[in-house]
């Protein structure tokens, strides 16, 4: 591709292939231009194809300027294997093909997304194969924003959802490191910072320094190779803690490695811990995304990665007194135990204890031999009992024991007898005490109530008995007047009685002959004498 | 260093355990007085670094076998 410079257009052309128009007035008499003058002519000559696009390619180099920049969109973007980028930049009126050599697209650090609308920097020139004009495009940036971060932005977003970032992966940073790695230049002054901080705060580390460029081409890679390199010798490092990866602050340009892939993707596989210490404070890289810890400036990662030795010591400090405090605790409690162990019963009164048990142990003793005795007894009293079945199968046994037998059931009997008294007599109390529960006013008043009533039946039933026997009376009355001796006396009988003992004479047989005798009729006495005592024999 | 790095995490680590679990009420008393000493003998080792210890500085090259090995010592310090 051939190129000229705008400031010398029309200087060096090759007259022999180029012949503009405007060679027209500097001679007409050079053979080169006579096929234009023939052009010009109604019988102009036949040229070839090939000829014709040199001629148009002659022009076009000649009249456009070196360096145009062409606004547009983005559009049929392909990237063949070779690193050569090729597409169509257009507007609503018309489009251009345009080639980006690799050289070029590498220091590209946006994604050529179609659409995007981009100011192209370069020249036209024609690709003779297929006589097409192109734009040869030296510089591509972003319209509106800064491609730089536009390419910070898309990366960010790519790597987030890929889960670089995700903070359930962030890990602790150890909290007393003693190997420190940092990765950083060696000539800023990030790394004397670092340096000067931790030797304030905690002179205890080893520190090693990975020196690496921090900005430039190249830079990106030799950090991401710093961190694969720390990580792999780790362990002949013996063991690095923690790692520092950072720069002072400076423009977006001269952090941008810091915001490139391949450092993200380095730190992202780290296994050690990383802090990030890029810039000053307002700045944030990918760096400080995927890191652990970000850290705004490479002395806030020293501060963050080192304790402050005085903090430490009074962690140990505090450990100590911990310790302490412990182990008197738990010997306080200890003997506090033993105090109580000695106030035990055991320690107190050994002897007292034991013979206690003694006791215990006679008693288990005299329990056994009870349960024993009653074994022996019952095996006895079952051989007994066969015994008696045997013998009693005689008629004076059977009748002892029929006797016997009566009087068990007859102390049964007396016995059942007395359970049912008392039972009786518990239920007598059991009602007693429920009657006593009962409001006793009621049934007081019932109680008199009752009495009442009773009395009136009493006063009637006595009243009709008293009456009944008034008449009884009277007629017993009437009979005893009926059956008594001075009635009779009126009827004519007397009643004749011996003198000498007052005796009413029943029979003849009870007076002899001068016997004494007193008669009584209805209205006087009178005695005589027995004159004849065998009158009555006569009769006979 | 390797050795002595080991020994101060793991030494605070090993005190903070001793402490609780004495603590806790985890050991009998003759072994809590046993760690006790062990816990109090650490905690004076860990001091004893931190007393004595100085910052090392060392710089890093990459090896060829894509590791990185310590080159001497850096002062950067004196440089600024």
């Amino acid at each position: 591709m051939k190129r000229r410079s705008s400031k010398t257009p029309r200087l060096p052309f090759d007259p022999l292939r180029v012949r503009g128009e405007d060679e027209n007035p500097s001679g007409g008499g050079e053979s080169a231009a006579a096929p234009v003058a023939k052009g010009s002519k109604s019988d102009a000559a036949t040229i070839s194809v090939s000829e014709l696009t040199r001629l148009i390619k002659g022009a076009i180099l000649q009249v456009l300027p070196s360096d145009i920049r062409v606004i547009g969109e983005l559009s049929n973007v392909a990237r063949p294997s070779g690193g050569h980028v090729y597409f169509t930049l257009k507007d609503a009126g018309s489009e251009v093909r345009c080639v980006m050599w690799r050289s070029a697209a590498q220091t590209l650090r946006f994604d050529m997304q179609e659409g995007m609308e981009v100011i192209a920097t370069g020249s036209v020139d024609v690709y003779e194969p297929r006589g097409q004009y192109q734009l040869y495009v030296r510089r591509l940036t972003p319209c509106g924003v800064g491609a730089l971060e536009l390419a910070f932005q898309q990366l960010k977003e790519r790597l987030a959802k890929e889960g670089l970032f995700d903070p359930a992966r962030k890990r602790p940073l150890p909290p007393h490191p003693s190997t420190i790695a940092v990765v950083t230049s060696l000539t800023g002054a990030a790394i004397r910072d670092m340096l000067q901080t931790l030797e304030r705060r905690y002179p205890k580390v080893q520190i090693y320094v990975f020196g690496v460029r921090v900005q430039g081409d190249g830079a990106a890679n030799e950090i991401a190779d710093a961190i694969r390199r720390i990580n792999k010798s780790s362990a002949a490092l013996g063991g690095v803690d923690v790692m520092i990866v950072g720069r002072g602050g400076g423009s977006l340009e001269d952090l941008w490695a810091f915001n490139e892939e391949p450092v993200a993707r380095a730190i992202y596989e780290s296994k050690i811990p990383i802090v990030s210490a890029v810039g000053h404070e307002v700045d944030f890289t990918i760096a400080d995304f995927v890191a652990d810890v970000r850290a705004a400036t490479p002395t806030a990662a020293a501060e963050l990665v080192a304790p402050k030795l005085s903090d430490v010591m009074a962690e140990l400090d505090d450990l100590r007194h911990r310790l302490s405090q412990a182990v008197r605790r738990r010997i306080e409690s200890r003997a506090l135990r033993l105090a109580a162990l000695e106030q035990s019963p055991w320690f107190r009164d050994p002897i007292g204890q034991i013979r206690r048990i003694h006791q215990k142990v006679d008693e288990m003793i005299s329990r056994l031999r009870l349960s024993v005795a009653r074994r022996i007894h019952r095996a006895k009293s079952r051989v007994h009992g066969l015994e008696l079945r045997f013998v009693g199968a005689r008629p004076t046994v059977q009748l002892a024991r029929r006797r016997e037998r009566a009087t068990r059931v007859e102390r049964r009997l007396e016995r059942a007898i007395e359970a049912t008294l008392h039972k009786w007599e518990r239920r007598v109390r059991g009602i007693e005490l429920r009657l006593a529960s009962v409001t006793p006013r009621r049934r007081l008043e019932a109680d008199a109530d009752r009495l009442k009533g009773i009395t009136r039946d009493l006063r009637r039933t006595m009243s009709r008995y008293l009456a009944q026997r008034g008449k009884d009376l009277s007629v017993l009355e009437a009979r005893l007047a009926a059956a008594s001796p001075e009635n009779v006396l009126n009827r004519g009988y007397s009643i004749t009685r011996r003198h000498r003992d007052d005796a009413v004479v029943r029979s003849d047989a009870e007076v002899r002959e001068g016997d004494k005798i007193t008669t009584q009729t209805a209205d006087g006495t009178f005695t005589s004498r027995v004159i004849d005592d065998k009158q009555g024999e006569l009769f006979d | 260093m390797s050795k002595q790095k080991f020994e101060f995490e793991s030494a605070m680590t090993r005190a903070e355990e001793i402490a609780g679990a004495i603590e806790q009420g985890k050991i009998g008393l003759e072994d809590s007085i046993r760690q006790f000493e062990e816990g109090m003998e650490l905690i004076r080792q860990c001091r004893k670094v931190l007393n004595d210890a100085e910052l090392k500085i060392q710089k890093l090259e990459a090896d060829s076998e894509g590791g990185a090995v310590a080159a001497g010592t850096l002062a950067p310090l004196d440089e600024a």
